[in-house]
């Protein structure tokens, strides 16, 4: 199973990671932008998408300071995916219980409504918090198997 | 209240004094108190709040009989700036609605002179305007200006004239000389308020303004209360004309709401206020419930008899459906019928108003007209001057109409008075004018347009009617009114009888516009033919519209999305303001729907351009669509970019659409999200390309394009110089440290050479003389040491000057460049952006986080809770920091900094190494180069260490402290307090320090500046307020600049100048000590050799200590001494000497000038081996 992660933060990045541990069938690759994020999505085949909601357009690099920053880039992602009719299932992972004044309940029926053919739920990251991990784990399972 | 004086409040001797006090005296007082403060205004306003308001309603009417109170004892004065309006006006607000009204009624009557003064010029005013003579438009304004002050009335106007007679950028121009006056809020409103105004020339004002709810709504949001009299003004009017789904707004049935509105709007102009009232009065005749009603009517009554333009609403049938309706039409004919008044044709006049009239083109000002023309046409019967017998009129009417709220018996009196002062027909005559608009209003009015207040008798308006109430409707009307082509007209319409529409003698476009209107549900085809034959027909501009709105609504239920795009595009083309009639939203949402293939129209992505520029007020989170679409007709015409458009442009796409497609489509931030680019700065290099084709392609607007690419690529330059300029933080320059070196130890290494050379001849000697006993092996090791201590003092005096040297040492660059300032605020400004963190008061303790508490919470446990964990979250912030500066980004020898990270111990291993290969260096240079290319490997792994530091061990220690916040505060439970807030902004914190680190790692390489361009000062002002502003995200200093543009300077300098402009910055954030917005003035300019830099701020008054003013003053000028290069604090400005005169290498002369409220510092620099 392919894996690709669209995730900015580094720490967080990592922690996923460590999340998918348990599948060692899996290979994972990972973005830290929209913009990146979607190149590759169009250009590869992946089976599931753990997607961050809140991104910068482009990859920050020592000459690239990323562009303004999406609030809702992963939706705008699913927005393509949906558009360009590109089979693969999303999860979507974020830090954030609030976008632009929309919830993060809010959000997920109006994804999945919007995107029910892609999208699959959400997962609520929280380093300080248990339950994540197994969440994820949980839903990447359902998706597997 | 001065001492003494014989106020209202102080009379009598008991409690509230009044019933001791017989009328007379409290009439004299009350006269007495008025003249001796000369203050009409605040006499009123004590009498109101402190009397029974009837008892005083009687004295302050009868002291409106005064000439000194008509007069106005010390008058209006006219405003000279917004700033000036609303200072008298300090009382508490009143405590009930009744003394707000009388103080408003009172207040009005005492101006009403000068009201009924502006109303003829307002009168004037729409009068030309509507002819479009827009030159006696100006010259209008210049006279309401100059006779009243400022006004809101006249901003607004005065924008809606510069937007239709001159375009946007006379418009924007306009906007933007008034900022100052009116910040930019005030200023958006006004604008707001002048698009409404122009729509309701043009279209429908209810829809527009329901358009523009969010807008109005997200502005008063962050409404400022030093400027609260302006912005009330208009929300107000928000809350009148932006009613709820109920039709009733809240401010119309809340009394208390209403009162407290009232009071604020008191602090306007004379004019506004003036406006604000009638407009109130006028909606609560036809929103407000009876109560309110009740309330109003004896003071809009007792106006009436004053003010010229005071109307007297009452009608069931208004009352009941309360809207507003317009007749868009009506325009072009009044206009006609305003040509034919002012020629003094009134017979002329009469003729269009009655034909117009059996056609129901109701328009307000047009039975004004009518109603003057008659009065004009009778007065050799019966008048000398129409004015006095008006007023007349009006006063009998109002005592009648105070009287009875019946309308039918102030009818009856109307015809009465009419009937006596006019011939019998002529009062006939206007009496059936009157009657067509009395089933919706009473109006007795001389002048004014009026236009808000009109509402007139349209099929529109009937269609809301409800049909079982018909007959009972008309039946209800006065004769002979039930009978007109208008009602038939009407009733058909609202039957949607299409044969008896058909029949009726009346115009072609306006049968088959409402035929259309009527067969959209059913047979959208059949309305698309109807409206395609009158289309061409239709010159009048808003009818023009109206009919392409309903062509794109018949097209959507067609199916048509295509067709539906292209007349809405070129609709708005002709007029922007189609936006609100012409199905925007449905075309949008039937594009975002993916169901339509519409790749390959141009109208697609254009439509997105109008509904989110033009539409939306507001960025919508489904601008993505936008993009979509934008890359969908590229990928369909086959390119990548835009700007291969031009090169090969479409066949099947006129000039005009492509023109509009890439003006308005090809955006930045629709560009960004495309694949084609890699990168910002390649989607900016894009739309300056666009640009510079635009400025060919669409003349009349090449001047917007031209600055627009100029900004684009001052932008472009300044994000890479910025980027550049943070990344050459470390520089060595080697060639001034060997200079230095070659200064300081060459002596000793020729004394060193010497005694080496020397010992090893006497080895030599030994060892030639074989003599072993002699060997002096003792001597030999004493010897041998001593040359390699003496070695071991040059590398370590030399490795001393790389690291130390306050020229060209290592440890000034970190200082200057790293320590001093930015490092801290970026690191910091990640978790002050999210308020996470305070800043500490003069005490040295953290300030209390407000942010996250609601207003009037007490104090409590949980808070001091709260308020403890924040103090120790900043600490924590701030102790890592601390850390950082202190101990890590520091030179580490054998005796200084244990933790610096910069480490340049030098180890016996490292003098073995050195003295074993001693002697393979030539000259005292050989051994330098080695030296100087260790200590930049050194230098070097210093660089990779901290930058693994960052990014790793510093992101491990912040992202600690933000898990202990995240824990500390999820226990705590107040209703005060937002953890889900707090718990987001946590989370952007977690991103914002890891991604931060990242980039403040970059800054650790080291680098050569030569790789800059050469540049304008201007320049980089700009990269210096950008990174600034960006790393005191919470403290921004608004910077003006004056700068000669022909300095340019050459591309090595870039580093330094503009570090010398971020210390000069950070000196304002930091020691000016102002509470408000920051704010500073740079000036550049060349004299003969030297380039004067000066930089002026305001301070705190009595913020500067200038004992120690003087102090850095001497030291300035005592250079040689440079300790203070390297210290850390202080104002930097030694710092910026050190910048000038080693790393430019420049003459200077550094003067501090300031005063009990203003700092600044001149800088001459000398030009030689700068500038380009």
């Amino acid at each position: 199973m392919n894996v690709i992660i669209l995730e900015d933060d580094l720490n967080k990045l990592a922690s996923i990671r460590g999340a998918l541990e348990s599948f060692p069938e899996i290979n994972i690759q990972s973005n830290m932008s929209y913009h990146s994020g979607l190149n590759i999505l169009l250009s590869q085949k992946f089976d599931l998408l753990l997607l961050d909601m809140t991104m910068p357009i482009y990859d920050i690099k020592a000459q690239e300071t990323g562009g303004r920053t999406l609030p809702l880039a992963g939706r705008d992602i699913l927005f393509q995916l949906s558009r360009r009719k590109i089979k693969i299932k999303v999860i979507v992972v974020t830090q954030y219980e609030d976008f632009d004044g929309l919830s993060l309940v809010e959000l997920d029926r109006e994804l999945s409504s919007e995107f029910p053919e892609h999208y699959v739920g959400y997962v609520y990251y929280n380093i300080t918090q248990e339950g994540w991990q197994e969440k994820l784990v949980e839903m990447i399972s359902d998706e597997i198997y | 209240m001065t001492q003494g004086a014989a106020s209202p409040e102080n009379m009598g001797g008991t409690e509230r004094g009044t019933d001791m006090l017989t009328f007379k005296q409290k009439y004299n007082a009350s006269k007495k108190y008025i003249i001796e403060q000369k203050n009409i205004k605040r006499g009123i306003a004590s009498l109101i709040y402190n009397y029974d308001p009837d008892k005083i309603k009687k004295i302050t009417y009868a002291l409106c009989g005064e000439a000194f109170f008509r007069k106005g004892v010390s008058g209006y004065n006219k405003p000279g700036s917004f700033a000036d309006i609303g200072k008298s006006i300090n009382m508490p607000p009143f405590p009930d609605l009744r003394r707000s009204l009388l103080w408003y009624t009172l207040d009005l009557i005492s101006g009403s002179g000068q009201i009924n003064a502006f109303l003829s010029l307002k009168s004037r005013y729409d009068h030309e305007f509507l002819r479009s003579n827009y030159e006696m438009c100006d010259k209008l304004l210049e006279e309401c200006n100059k006779g009243f002050g400022w006004s809101l009335w006249e901003i607004e106007n005065r924008i809606a004239l510069l937007s239709e007679r001159d375009g946007f950028d006379a418009q924007k121009k306009y906007v933007d000389s008034l900022v100052d006056e009116v910040n930019n809020k005030g200023i958006n409103v006004c604008i707001l308020n002048c698009q409404s105004m122009l729509c309701e020339q043009r279209a429908n004002i209810s829809t527009y303004l329901k358009r523009r709810h969010d807008e109005y709504n997200r502005l008063f949001a962050k409404v400022d209360d030093s400027r609260l009299f302006m912005y009330e003004y208009v929300k107000y009017r928000t809350h009148v004309y932006l009613l709820d789904d109920s039709g009733k707004s809240k401010i119309y049935s809340d009394p208390g709401l209403l009162n407290m509105f009232l009071f604020q709007c008191q602090r306007n102009a004379l004019i506004d206020r003036y406006l604000i009232f009638s407009d109130i009065v006028a909606d609560v005749f036809s929103v407000g419930d009876d109560k309110l009603r009740q309330e109003f009517l004896p003071y809009v009554v007792d106006l009436s008899g004053h003010i010229h333009d005071m109307i007297l609403v009452n009608t069931a049938f208004y009352q009941k459906n309360g809207y507003y309706a317009f007749y868009p039409e009506g325009s072009e004919n009044i206009r006609r019928a305003f040509d034919m008044y002012s020629a003094g044709d009134y017979e002329g006049c009469m003729e269009i108003a009655r034909e117009l009239l059996n056609q129901s083109e109701i328009y307000f000002p047009l039975v004004q007209l009518c109603a003057k023309c008659l009065i004009y046409l009778g007065k050799e019967v019966t008048l000398t001057e129409d004015q006095p017998i008006i007023e007349r009129i009006i006063q009998k009417l109002k005592q009648r109409f105070s009287r009875s709220s019946n309308i039918d018996e102030v009818q009856a009196d109307l015809i009465k008075i009419l009937s006596t002062h006019l011939s019998s027909n002529w009062a006939k005559e206007l009496l059936t004018i009157l009657s067509k608009v009395n089933s919706h209003f009473l109006v007795l009015e001389e002048t004014g347009a009026a236009v808000n207040y009109s509402a007139v008798t349209t099929p529109d308006i009937l269609f809301d009617f409800p049909a079982a109430n018909l007959d009972g409707f008309i039946s209800q009307l006065p004769e002979p009114f039930a009978d007109s082509v208008s009602i038939r007209f009407s009733m058909a319409v609202r039957k949607k009888d299409l044969g008896a529409i058909k029949e009726l003698d009346i115009d072609e476009v306006r049968k088959s516009r409402y035929s259309a209107l009527i067969l959209l549900d059913k047979d959208p085809n059949a309305a698309i033919e109807l409206l395609n034959s009158i289309k061409g027909r239709v010159k009048v501009g808003a009818l023009s519209q109206e009919v392409d709105a309903l062509l794109v609504n018949a097209y959507l239920r067609t199916g048509d999305l295509l067709s539906a795009m292209d007349l809405f595009v070129h609709a708005f083309y002709d007029n922007v303001n189609f936006t609100y009639i012409g199905c925007t939203d449905q075309i949008f949402q039937k594009i975002k729907s993916g169901k339509y293939s519409i790749n390959s129209s141009i109208f697609a992505p254009l439509v997105c351009a109008i509904y989110f520029n033009h539409y939306l007020p507001q960025k919508d989170r489904d601008d993505v669509v936008w993009h979509i679409c934008y890359d969908e007709y590229l990928e369909y015409r086959g390119v990548k970019k835009p700007t291969e458009l031009i090169d090969d442009p479409p066949g099947d796409v006129s000039d005009l659409d492509l023109t509009h497609f890439l003006a308005e489509v090809c955006v930045p931030n629709v560009m960004d999200r495309s694949l084609a680019f890699d990168s910002y700065d390649e989607v900016l290099n894009e739309r300056i390309s666009i640009c510079e084709t635009l400025v060919k392609r669409d003349p009349n607007y090449a001047d917007k394009y031209a600055d627009e690419a100029k900004r684009l690529n001052n932008s472009l330059l300044v994000r890479l110089a910025k980027k550049k300029v943070e990344n050459s933080k470390v520089y060595i320059d080697t060639e001034g440290l060997r200079v230095i070196i070659y200064k300081n130890v060459c002596e000793d290494y020729e004394r060193y050479v010497d005694y080496e050379m020397n010992s090893i001849k006497y080895i030599m000697q030994l060892f030639d003389d074989n003599d072993s006993d002699n060997f002096g092996l003792e001597n030999f090791h004493l010897k041998l040491f001593s040359a390699r201590e003496m070695l071991s003092a040059i590398i370590k005096q030399t490795r001393d000057i790389f690291v130390a040297d306050n020229r060209y040492g290592l440890d000034g660059c970190l200082s200057v460049r790293i320590r001093h300032g930015t490092l801290e605020s970026q690191l910091r400004s990640c978790f002050e952006r999210h308020k996470l963190v305070t800043a500490k008061d003069v005490g040295g303790q953290y300030r209390s986080n407000n942010y996250w508490y609601v207003d009037g919470q007490p104090r409590s446990e949980t808070r001091s809770k709260v308020d403890q964990i924040f103090s120790q979250f900043s600490a924590k912030v701030d102790e890592i920091i601390l850390h950082l500066k202190r101990d890590v980004i520091q030179i580490k020898t054998e005796k200084k900094n244990p933790q610096g990270l910069f480490d340049f111990t030098i180890n016996d291993y490292f003098i073995d190494d050195a003295y074993s290969k001693s002697r393979e260096y030539y000259s005292f240079d050989d051994l330098v180069s080695d030296l100087l290319q260790t200590y930049l490997v050194y230098t070097n792994n210093s660089l990779s260490a901290v930058r693994s530091l960052l990014v790793d061990k510093i992101d491990k220690d912040f992202q600690r402290i933000l898990n202990e916040l995240e824990l500390q505060i999820r226990g705590i439970n107040s209703k005060h307090f937002s953890v889900a807030g707090l718990r987001a902004q946590i989370a952007s914190a977690r991103t914002d320090i890891s991604t931060e680190l990242n980039n403040i790692s970059e800054w650790f390489r080291l680098t050569q500046p030569d790789s800059f361009s050469d540049y304008g000062l201007s320049i980089a002002v700009s990269i210096s307020r950008e990174i600034m502003n960006y790393s005191h995200s919470n403290r921004t200093v608004d910077i003006t600049e004056e700068i000669d543009q022909s300095i340019i300077l050459q591309g090595r300098t870039m580093p330094n100048i503009v570090e010398i402009f971020k210390i000069l910055i950070d000196n304002v954030i930091k020691h000016s000590g102002v509470d408000g917005k920051l704010a500073a003035a740079i000036c550049a300019t060349r004299e003969k050799d030297k380039i004067v830099i000066t930089m002026k701020n305001p301070v705190k008054p009595n913020k500067i200590d200038h004992r120690q003013i003087r102090e850095v003053e001497d030291r300035l000028r005592a250079w040689e001494n440079q300790d203070y290069t390297s210290r850390e604090g202080g104002s930097g400005l030694y710092k910026i000497k050190k910048l000038i005169s080693v790393d430019l290498g420049c003459g200077n002369n550094i003067k501090i000038k300031c005063s009990d409220d203003s700092f600044s510092v001149q800088i001459e620099v000398e030009t030689r081996g700068i500038l380009v």
